[in-house]
């Protein structure tokens, strides 16, 4: 930082807010799969169990190897990487986050501990406790995961909808906002495709002739199929009629929402359901690794795309209706207890 | 003061020529503050054009000088996606020098053939 300038992070190379907007959905990514996969996974085994295939076990272990291996050890460094970025960026919003929901933040914690030891506890006690103690174990890993979903979302959906919150300043208005339910719901739909995906891939690692390679692959297809859908008509059909208006004006200026936007959420909506049809109707033609790597590939620009929108629809501010994205506040607040003063007109004089 | 941390500190050297500092640097921490969280605003974040970047939004509505470039930063008003400009006419003025600046460094030969087109749509 040079003398003289008040220290401000515009970027590294590239403008700060597409790393950040790398390093996010890349944590979206490998988060949402590790979610989903638990639950996946804990149906797969009990299948195991019930209808006594005990070949799906080869399936889960090498599952669960990479879930620890790569997304959680993945989606954990980009966690901390978004910390790093955002603050960076603009401390100013991360530090109203904070002070509204650090509570919030300690008990998403919690849960994280639990799923993140969990997966090593569920890795390592494969064969060594009793099948159904195992299937147990799976259980509890998923009740963690989608834990840590239930909080995240209300701190994300604060951002663009803090609802009652400008009128209350109380934070469980802030986090059970207006786009808390359809969120949670269309994230805990959606994140199925991406193991869908995900099982393809790792199920394409078994030998050629290991039974559980095309089971797995048509049950991810159909997992994978009934997740998407549920998941694109939620978004549809509750979470964009629960947005501000100003998020759903923004959305339709292409100078901000540019097309490609949606042309890349088409894309990856489009071929992850062609993948998860095909891994459904034809296992043996979509059971190889290079179609998992490139569903997931395409995958991952969806889920730019959809992701960039929904930040992007909030501009001019980072919280809707209180802190600009410069940093700035805006607007009068009265919470009755409490008051906010808008700074722009004194900071003109 | 405390509750504006963006405003200068009382007592802090005054800023442009009167205090010492270049009224160009100045402009230059007060668009990075206001604009670069969705504007690159340097060629130090213009890697493949960088993003909705200032100087190329500039020379394409001909806005090349610092006199046509204040004009238009006090006019910017009515965006649904983005604020107004805050600050002193004085902390405009610099901004729109340090504008002025990026533009030319960016496309050089607009330095040249600068004619102001200023309310350009
Ligand atoms: C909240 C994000 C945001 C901030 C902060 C912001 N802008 Fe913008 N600005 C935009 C968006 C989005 C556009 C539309 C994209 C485009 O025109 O390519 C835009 C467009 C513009 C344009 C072209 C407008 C037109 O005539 O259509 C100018 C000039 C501009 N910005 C200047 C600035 C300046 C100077 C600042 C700093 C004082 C600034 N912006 C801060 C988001 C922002």
């Amino acid at each position: 930082m040079e003398k003289g300038r008040y220290p401000v992070w515009e970027g590294f190379l590239v403008h700060g807010a597409i790393l950040i907007g790398v390093v996010a959905v890349l944590h979206v990514v490998f988060s949402h799969l590790t979610v989903a996969a638990t639950w996946f996974n804990w149906w797969v085994e009990r299948k195991a169990l019930v209808e006594n295939k005990p070949y799906l076990q080869d399936y889960l272990k090498a599952s669960a190897l990479r879930l620890l291996m790569f997304a959680y050890t993945i989606g954990a460094m980009m966690g901390v990487g978004i910390w790093f970025s955002v603050t960076a960026s603009n401390p100013r919003s991360i530090g109203a986050l904070i002070h509204n929901f650090v509570f919030y933040w300690a008990a998403e914690w919690f849960w994280f501990i639990i799923d993140v030891f969990g997966i090593a506890v569920y890795y390592y006690t494969f064969g060594r406790v009793n099948p159904r103690t195992h299937a147990r174990i799976g259980l509890i890993l998923a009740l963690a995961a989608a834990g840590t979903l239930a909080i995240i979302v209300g701190i994300l959906g604060f951002k663009l909808s803090p609802g009652h919150w400008l009128q209350t300043g109380l934070s469980l208005d802030g986090f059970y906002n207006p786009t808390y339910w359809p969120m949670l719901f269309a994230r805990f739909a959606l994140m199925f495709a991406i193991t869908g995906l995900y099982a393809i891939l790792v199920a394409a690692t078994l030998p050629k002739d290991h039974p559980a390679r095309l089971e797995v692959t048509q049950l991810a297809g159909k997992v994978g199929l009934v997740g998407l859908a549920v998941g694109v008509a939620l978004v549809l059909f509750w979470y964009v009629p629960q947005l501000p208006q100003h998020a759903r004006q923004v959305l339709g200026i292409p100078l901000v929402i540019q097309p490609v936007f949606f042309h890349k959420m088409l894309l990856g909506v489009a071929a992850t359901a062609l993948v998860l049809l095909l891994a459904f109707l034809a296992p043996r033609a979509v059971s190889r690794r290079a179609v998992g790597f490139l569903a997931l590939a395409v995958a991952f620009l969806g889920l730019f795309g959809a992701e960039r929108t929904r930040e992007a629809i909030r501009k001019p501010d980072l919280i809707l209706g209180y802190l600009a994205a410069n940093q700035i506040l805006w607007v009068d607040l009265d919470f009755g207890s409490r008051k906010i003063q808008a700074e722009a007109p004194r900071l003109d004089q | 003061m405390k509750s504006l941390p963006f405003a200068v500190a009382k007592g802090a050297p005054a800023a442009g020529p009167a205090g010492g500092l270049d009224p160009v640097e100045t402009g230059r921490s007060l668009v990075a503050l206001q604009c670069s969280s969705c504007h690159t605003v340097s060629k130090a974040t213009a890697f493949l054009g960088g993003n909705r970047n200032l100087a190329a939004i500039l020379k394409r509505r001909g806005m090349t000088d610092a006199a046509a470039i204040e004009v238009y930063l006090n006019a910017i008003g009515g965006f649904p996606y983005m604020h107004p400009v805050v600050g002193t006419p004085e902390e405009r003025r610099y901004m729109a020098q340090y504008l002025e600046r990026f533009v030319k460094e960016a496309y050089p030969e607009a330095a040249q053939t600068a004619r102001p087109q200023a309310g350009g749509r």
